[in-house]
């Protein structure tokens, strides 16, 4: 692929790669409950990522990999071979052995692990289609995933990932803007803690932009949990209702 | 946590004090160029070997630069010998990135012949003791090498160049949060008790190449510009005496 130039992913007008401006976010859909042999499911769209996050458990751990006093999150991040242009190889990578610990990392604060003595839960992560920040859309799915399952929480966990073209600062960088772009900076937040679980950064940035990247990737951070909230009530509102209604009935 | 507040931590030092550093250069005469460095009793060795090969397909017109570490299985009683696990792939990784998005080696000049030669540039780590902070111990062996590299004949008949000249120069600072207290370099008996670490890689001119917290713990924005800032002074100090360990071995050289 052929690099793209700074002018090509930032206009004079200020308007990017596919049109948006550089304080907007993608669009962003969360589906709750998707499966039904995992015990919580998420499928997320943001922008063009189409990630499908699966948690199984919390289930009584093997005898070897149990504690006593709390349990053990466990993430596998995964791309298939047909969500990026070139044809991802199959075999785990070291990216993917990374990303699974970062993406752990990002969840574990927000989970009640002291709840859960001698178990495990599984998160399984399956990039369908990647789109730049994947590391983040998938946070956003998991942690709903996690919510989905019952697991106790202390809040959702969102990630979005700030970038900078033709010196500038965007949110949310997609594909182009990831590969052509002059940094890469996806943070994921616990949005009602306000506190920072996930911070990597490749790319160049001075110290006053990472301040204003921090303060762009919190306002875009609380637009998304909103949507998080929102998919999460759609589900579990109705059955709450109709168990009301059976009641008086 | 008692000791902390009054500014010191559990073996004396100052919450923004490195253990003693030290830098050798050159300890491997067969690499084409070497260092050991020791944070404490952590020990990281670096060799580079440069050759000459074929540019990736989607990067004709630049050289290549490949970064490996592996874990001694003498280091730590934790580790196997294997594939690397996700420690030592995460150290790796943020040495490669503090160089490769810090564009401390410039690709564009190892061009032999556009799309079909290019010098390439194998840099290899070793992590030999770990006792705590293998991140920064890395990340300066990798920085001492890499200046110290000079071309074999081969590759430097090919690029006219006897050696490897670097654009930028990255330093890893590893700083540990233990409570509301950040500290830099945490030895292997502060891991134990940090709730996350944050490696931040620094040039000489300020900017930041690459961000790396691991550890579940969570950061507050404040707790993250303030290690930025910590970061880079500590990385200017590291930077200078790396430089001058390297500028004195070579003076000794010739």
């Amino acid at each position: 692929m052929t690099k793209l130039s700074q002018e090509a992913l930032l206009t004079d007008d200020g308007i990017r790669s596919d049109g948006r401006k550089v304080d907007e976010a993608r669009p962003f859909e969360v589906e709750v409950g998707v499966l039904t042999q995992a015990d919580g499911s998420a499928l997320v769209r943001q922008g063009k990522n189409v990630i499908l996050a699966g948690v199984i458990g919390p289930y009584e751990a093997e005898r070897h990999s149990q504690f006593l006093d709390r349990g053990v999150l466990k993430v596998r991040y995964h791309m298939q071979p047909y969500s990026t242009n070139e044809r991802k190889s199959p075999t785990y990578s070291r990216r993917e052995i990374e990303l699974s610990r970062a993406i752990r990392e990002a969840l574990e604060p927000a989970v009640i692990l002291t709840d859960l003595p001698r178990t495990q839960i599984d998160v399984f992560v399956e990039v369908l289609q990647a789109d730049g920040g994947t590391r983040c859309a998938s946070v956003n799915a998991a942690s709903v995933a996690l919510a989905d399952a019952g697991v106790p929480m202390k809040d959702l966990v969102t990630a979005v990932a700030i970038g900078k073209v033709r010196d500038t600062l965007v949110v949310d960088i997609n594909d182009l803007e990831d590969e052509n772009g002059q940094a890469d900076f996806p943070l994921a937040m616990m949005p009602n803690k306000g506190l920072i679980t996930l911070l990597q950064m490749n790319g160049l940035l001075d110290e006053e932009e990472i301040k204003r990247s921090v303060e762009m990737a919190k306002r875009v951070i609380s637009s998304l949990y909103q949507v998080q909230v929102d998919a999460l009530k759609k589900k579990y509102t109705p059955l709450a209702l109709s168990k009301e209604g059976d009641k008086d009935a | 946590m008692a000791k902390l507040k009054s500014n010191e931590r559990v073996d004396g030092r100052a919450l923004d004090a490195y253990r003693e550093i030290s830098v050798e250069v050159g300890i491997i005469p067969k690499a084409d160029g070497s260092a050991r460095v020791t944070i404490g009793k952590t020990q990281a060795v670096a060799g580079v070997k440069v050759t000459t090969g074929t540019p990736y397909a989607d990067t004709p017109d630049e050289g290549v630069l490949t970064v490996g570490l592996d874990l001694a299985p003498f280091a730590h009683p934790d580790f196997q010998p294997g594939p690397p696990d996700e420690r030592a792939i995460g150290w790796g990784r943020v040495v490669d990135r503090g160089i490769r998005e810090g564009k401390a080696i410039d690709l564009g000049s190892l061009v032999i012949e556009e799309g079909k030669k290019v010098a390439m540039i194998w840099l290899d780590l070793t992590l030999i003791n770990h006792e705590g902070n293998a991140q920064d111990a890395a990340s300066l062996a990798a920085l001492a090498a890499l200046v110290s590299t000079r071309f074999p004949q081969e590759v430097a008949e090919a690029t006219g160049k006897q050696s490897l000249e670097l654009t930028h120069y990255p330093v890893s600072v590893t700083l540990g949060k233990i409570g509301d207290f950040i500290i830099v370099d945490p030895s292997l008996e502060e891991e134990d008790y940090v709730d996350c670490e944050l490696s931040i890689t620094s040039l000489e001119d300020g900017r930041i190449s690459s961000m790396q917290k691991v550890l579940p713990g969570p950061l507050t924005e404040e707790e993250i510009l303030k290690s930025v800032s910590l970061s880079k002074a500590k990385g200017d100090e590291l930077r200078d005496f790396v430089l001058g360990a390297v500028k004195r071995h070579k003076s000794e050289e010739s």
